[in-house]
């Protein structure tokens, strides 16, 4: 313990300018998150320092490795009565003191600033941190720990965001699923990368390979049957799910410039509970000609997001292009065959809030309230939660004489992390109900009522559709 | 000479063997751009462009580091130093590297992408080649400045990550001290004083780096040049200068903008919105002929009005909804604070508003019968009508200019949208800035708020012609207008 | 007898080249022993290998660690760096630091830290403790990190190439330095001028080509090798019973000279007498360790 207090504080007498860059890049994003949600309550404008933030931080760290550098053969340290774990925790109190815990304050500012209770989400803040680190700063520790300087560094991570990037656009939402747990796997294999290179300090091969996995991880063609496997086995009743094309409403919706000519099939489920939902994530399509030719889109998401016709069914577009319509005879019936990704979501019993103008609270989302929008002069309901993000679902209001239409879309606007946090600890979403002010503004001065309808998500499945 | 070059060449081919891998990353991920053009990837893979295009940005901002590190202009422990290296050799090596490995793949990419959207390459070559130098020069130039004061990757990301830090601040803090005289994004669009001074005074320090190694002086002179991009914060002078020099023959002064204060306020009651917005009547003199103007800037918070208690409103001028119709030119305004009594609607408010405009050329005009299926665009690229309901084009725009696209004779007021710019001031950070042809659809005119698309009804119609204007920016002019005993009434 | 340091069978391969072959080297405890070999020999390795900067891929090496327990250089970690001192002309020092601070960031890492011997080594090497060290020359860089290898007093010190680039005057001071900071600690040396270290080295090994081609006391050394010179009466050519230990005869039409590498006062002229019946005069010269070297490298690269 005693080394490794000394080993880290030699580094921050050598990486003072570094320290003080994250600190400062996190001060000024809490300043900005706070003055947005502030003066902009319906929008929040700070990717820039988000990404000044990631960059100063993954700049500190493989620093802070470097210093003590774990590849080649001329370094100062391995000659000297260093432990590997006085290094090792040197480098983590670094980590922990210079990153995660300024990380911490601004979180408990920012949850202040916005009289979002801290005490009661104490435990939510600290694995938020734990969450935080692991996409922050495991990454940048792990390639520092196979790299010799700077340099290197960015050159493995132009490598790494290439193959990630062109990994992240799933073909099919099992590929997005997948990702989940392939990304979990890279940071799995990171960690043992940095802990072989920090207690078995001999050729870094094995570690640079170890890495190399962890970023090829996400480009390899995984199969469905791993998210599918894992999300099945929580909800084993979802495989009995039966999907049925709804036969008499389908119909050709006609020319799609980017898509050519475009079908709907509407699907209801089967077997399922009466509170669940479908919604289709992606789909695979072939047109099947009489004579046997054959026209594939290859895995797409839905062409439309999600659509549905009453609370249990979905809706799939399959389209084929002009190029697949010579090839198969224009004018020929054809057979289409689908295999279709579902999400299934569950109804969660109803929170019914009284409408008012002043704040309220929402158990399980958070804290909201209604205001103008000050261009449409429409009114906007702008939540925000601490530190989790709150279940989707749909917001409706009514009175005792009137249910309106919902107000919010069918699903509060997401953020695409939904796997891990983000920088700010308060996730804030608004609904846009245009064309129904006066409906809210009656609704609010006769003592109306605004249900939370929430879903909760169940699992994953496959299902093939046939249309002929 | 020839021996400056045969240096030159040697060196140049030294660095081609030292930083070869940082070659391939950047070509890897230049060909990955090209191979996932939104207009011909799948919809699924459609956004990988546009993560690609920052890395493509540090790739490139490495591979300059990189090279210009490999004999590093700092320090005095270099093996270079006693050798008979020729500075003007050096850097001509330097250049000749930056050129073959960024600028002209760049260029090659761009050809590449034009040929796969089906536009003309050889018609379009020099726009193509003026494109790719501005935008090489934003890839380029920042990179091998910083390089060229600090002796290792490690103090670039250092200074790179200050500077971002320090113009993300500055920027903003100075957008909201300098906003009331100048009219917002200023600094960031069309700032043609600012990024000339940069660019001169970037390309000076370089040169005196190379051959006199003054670190302290050359940083000095990099402050000097990156704080030049303010200059149109300071005089409206300035801000006219390049319009001078680059067109001697027009006077921006000449023209003047202002509030018809004669013609009644045009009550404009749009379904989606609950406040009142109207269309202001402008009187502008001075305008060459056959040139419009466009507005910029964030016209939300340039324009102030005010009650004749004092009490100052939200407003908001439209953006881009200065329209020349057959009676001249109008602005719209909507105000959203204005209270409902009609006593405080009927009082007079004064409204102030200052904006930019970019002063636009008409360099020709095309035009092309409304009919469904695709038509060629001369030889900017071709469009397409759809389904009824949309119009969708690939246009490789001029390169400091714009091509708008107009309806007229179909039974509609005529209309323009701006189809396609290009995006030459801090182009490195969108896909759209590196990609030279511009991808627009359109389902509905803008400004219209909600009317059908009349394309439907123009089909009908066999005089309905598409307008193309192909226009170049000539000028750059800011004005404060000021409109006294404004009335809003419903 | 201890011995701190021992190699056995010691092996390393670079991609295609073998850098060590078979090496075997016993450093006795107390010794100044000079590693010594020309350029790429492998003593660079072999020290390398030794502190567990290599592993090797065969063969052994066991190292006093911690405590003085012999360890498997393999083995070696943190706390038995306790015991060991490192210089190396190729290790890279925190430029950043100065001199000062450098001592005092090492002073906990080491038990047996002794400030007034470190006190002692800066004002003998006379160097500036407020200065960093990318501001040093090479010489004081060198110092400095001698300074701070010694000043803990380990019990085996190993320094690879320290002279290198260093001037008589510093290469002085610095043995001056290691020889009275270090006095009854096992050191180890290498280079490649003999002459700089045959003044205080009590033992030697050559290397070539990752080979021990001897090893023995530098006293023996000198002892059992001679120069000889035969002065003949009559011209004479080399007789063909040439012994084997005696190398590089060169004959000229009077005198026969040779290098005795087994000399023995008591037998060599009746040895001679045996060979050159006529021999008129014999005499003898000692060698020094250079020529000593330079005689064996050159009988190696005949045989080989």
């Amino acid at each position: 313990m005693k080394q490794a207090l000394h080993i880290f504080l030699k580094d921050v007498r050598r990486l003072w300018m570094e320290i003080a860059g994250v600190m400062l890049a996190i001060a000024y994003f809490a300043v900005l998150d706070i003055l947005y949600t502030v003066l902009r309550p319906f929008g929040t404008d700070t990717l820039i320092i988000e990404f000044i933030v990631g960059a100063s931080v993954w700049f500190l760290i493989a620093r802070a490795v470097h210093e003590e550098s774990l590849t080649g053969e001329n370094e100062f340290w391995p000659t000297r009565p260093y432990e590997r774990g006085s290094l090792l925790g040197a480098k983590i109190m670094m980590a922990v003191l210079a990153v995660a815990v300024p990380l911490f304050v601004a979180d408990c500012v920012i949850l202040s600033v916005q009289s979002l209770p801290v005490t009661e989400n104490l435990g939510g803040l600290v694995l938020r941190q734990l969450m935080t680190a692991t996409w922050l700063i495991l990454p940048p520790f792990a390639i520092a720990s196979v790299t010799r300087s700077i340099a290197e560094d960015v050159m493995v991570w132009l490598v790494a965001l290439t193959v990630a990037i062109v990994a992240y656009f799933p073909q099919s939402h099992f590929r997005a699923a997948d990702g989940k747990y392939a990304l979990a796997g890279a940071l799995a294999l990171m960690v043992i990368a940095a802990s072989r290179q920090y207690w078995r300090r001999g050729t870094t091969l094995m570690s640079r390979a170890l890495i190399a996995a962890a970023v090829l991880l996400q480009a390899l063609p995984l199969p469905e049957s791993t998210a599918l496997a894992i999300e099945g086995s929580r909800a084993p009743e979802i495989s009995n799910i039966t999907v049925t094309p709804q036969a008499p409403l389908i119909r050709t919706l006609g020319w799609n410039s980017r898509r050519g000519r475009c079908t709907a099939v509407p699907l209801s489920m089967g077997r399922a509970r009466s509170n669940w939902r479908l919604e289709v994530r992606s789909q695979n399509s072939t047109f099947e000609s009489a004579d046997g030719k054959t026209w594939n889109t290859g895995w797409l998401p839905p062409d439309q997001g999600p659509t549905r016709y009453g609370w249990t069914d979905a809706v799939i577009y399959s389209c084929i292009s002009p190029d697949g319509l010579s090839v198969l005879g224009a004018g020929t019936p054809l057979t289409l065959h689908v295999s279709v990704a579902l999400e299934i979501f569950a109804e969660n019993a109803p929170i019914s809030v009284k409408a008012t103008l002043a704040p309220f609270e929402v158990p399980g989302v958070g804290r909201c309230q209604f205001s103008t929008d000050p261009r449409s002069q429409n009114y906007m309901l702008a939540c925000k939660a601490p530190i989790w993000f709150p279940p989707p679902g749909t917001i409706e209001i009514s009175t005792a004489q009137w249910a309106y239409p919902p107000i919010s879309s069918p699903r509060y606007a997401w953020t695409p992390m939904n796997l891990l946090p983000g920088l700010s600890p308060v996730y804030k979403w608004t609904t846009i109900s245009s064309g129904l002010a006066a409906s809210i503004r009656e609704a609010i001065e006769h003592g109306g009522e605004l249900g939370f309808r929430t879903e909760t998500r169940i699992g994953l499945i496959r299902r093939e559709v046939v249309v002929k | 000479m020839s021996d400056i070059l045969s240096q030159a060449a040697h060196i140049f081919r030294k660095d081609t063997g030292a930083l070869w891998p940082q070659i391939s990353i950047l070509w890897a991920l230049l060909a990955l751009f090209v191979a996932y053009d939104p207009m011909l990837a799948s919809a699924a893979k459609s956004g990988i462009t546009d993560y690609c295009a920052p890395l493509i940005m540090v790739a490139c901002w490495f591979l300059c580091a990189g090279v210009v590190h490999q004999e590093a202009l700092t320090g005095n422990r270099e093996f270079w130093l006693t050798r008979p290296y020729r500075r003007d050799s050096l850097l001509l090596a330097k250049l000749l590297f930056v050129v073959t490995f960024i600028c002209l793949p760049v260029l090659i990419s761009g050809g590449v992408l034009m040929v796969r959207a089906g536009v003309p390459v050889l018609p379009n070559a020099g726009e193509l080649i003026l494109l790719s130098v501005a935008r090489s020069t934003w890839l380029i130039l920042p990179p091998f400045a910083m390089a060229c004061i600090t002796s290792g990757f490690k103090q670039v990301v250092l200074v790179v990550t200050a500077l971002v830090f320090a113009t993300t601040v500055v920027i903003d803090w100075a957008q909201s001290f300098f906003g009331a005289m100048r009219p917002a994004g200023i600094v960031e669009s069309h700032n043609v004083t600012g990024v000339l001074a940069m660019v001169a005074i970037a390309c000076i320090a370089i040169v005196f780096q190379f051959n006199r190694r003054r670190t302290v002086q050359t940083s000095g002179l990099l402050a000097c040049a990156v704080i030049a991009l303010a200059l149109p914060l300071f005089s409206d002078g300035l801000m006219a200068l390049p319009t001078r020099i680059l067109n001697p023959g027009f006077d921006p002064d000449r023209i003047q903008i202002a509030f018809d204060e004669t013609v009644p306020v045009r009550w404009d009651n749009r379904p989606t919105f609950r406040t009142p917005c109207g269309n202001l009547a402008l009187k502008i003199t001075g305008l060459p002929d056959g040139a419009t103007l466009t507005p910029f800037g964030d016209s939300g918070g340039s324009a102030q009005v005010r009650t004749a208690s004092g009490q100052d409103l939200r407003a908001s001028m439209s953006r881009g909804s200065i329209e020349k119709q057959a009676d001249g030119y109008w602005e719209n305004l909507c105000i959203f604070d204005l209270a409902q009594s009609a006593s405080e609607r009927a009082e007079p408010l004064t409204l102030r508003w200052s904006m930019g405009f970019t002063v636009q050329s008409t360099e020709s005009v095309t035009q092309f019968p409304v009919r469904q299926g695709s038509f060629a665009v001369g030889t900017s690229g071709h469009c397409e009508v759809g389904q009824p309901d949309f119009l969708m084009c690939r246009i490789a725009p001029p390169a400091f200019g714009e091509l708008s696209i107009g309806l007229e004779n179909a039974g509609y007021r005529s209309f323009s949208v701006n189809a396609a710019s290009n995006e030459y001031f801090y182009p490195a950070f969108n896909s759209a800035a590196l990609t030279p042809v511009s991808k627009e659809a359109f389902y509905s005119p803008p400004g219209e708020g909600g009317l059908p698309w009349p394309i439907e009804d123009a089909l009908s119609h066999p005089d309905a012609r598409f307008v193309f204007r192909k226009q170049r920016v000539i000028g750059v002019i800011q004005r404060e207008l000021v409109y006294r005993g404004l009335r809003f009434t419903r | 007898m201890n011995y701190p340091i021992r190699c056995t069978d010691l092996s390393k391969k670079f991609r295609h080249v073998q850098a060590l072959d078979h090496l075997n080297l016993d450093v006795p405890e107390g010794a100044i022993y000079a590693l010594i070999g020309a350029n790429g020999a492998g003593k660079t390795t072999a020290i390398k290998t030794m502190v567990n900067i290599h592993e090797p891929d065969g063969g052994s090496v066991e190292i006093s660690g911690w405590g003085g327990q012999p360890k498997d250089s393999r083995r070696l970690r943190g706390r038995d760096f306790q015991s060991i001192g490192y210089v190396s002309e190729n290790q890279k020092m925190p430029e950043w630091m100065t001199i000062d601070y450098l001592l005092r960031y090492l002073k906990p890492f080491y038990p047996t830290w002794d400030d007034s011997a470190a006190a002692a080594l800066m004002r003998k090497f006379g160097l500036p403790g407020d200065r960093k060290l990318s501001q040093l020359s090479r010489g004081m860089k060198m110092k400095a990190a001698l300074a701070s290898s010694l000043a803990y007093h380990p019990s085996l010190v190993i320094l690879d190439e320290p002279f290198s680039g260093l001037d008589p005057l510093v290469r002085d001071e610095f043995i001056d330095g290691l020889i009275e900071s270090a006095e009854g600690t096992t050191i180890l040396i290498s280079s490649h001028d003999m002459a700089e270290i045959e003044s205080f080295a009590s033992h030697a090994g050559y290397l070539e080509r990752g080979r021990m081609q001897f090893s023995e006391e530098m006293a023996s050394l000198s002892a059992r090798f001679r120069e000889v010179e035969v002065t003949l009466g009559e011209p004479s050519g080399l007789p063909r019973n040439w012994p084997v230990d005696w190398l590089q005869p060169q004959t000229s039409p009077a005198v026969v000279r040779f290098i005795d590498t087994h000399f023995d006062e008591s037998t060599i002229g009746e040895r001679v007498r045996g060979l050159f019946p006529r021999m008129t005069d014999l005499s003898t010269r000692a060698m020094p360790l250079r020529e000593i070297f330079v005689t064996l490298a050159r009988e190696e690269r005949r045989a080989a």
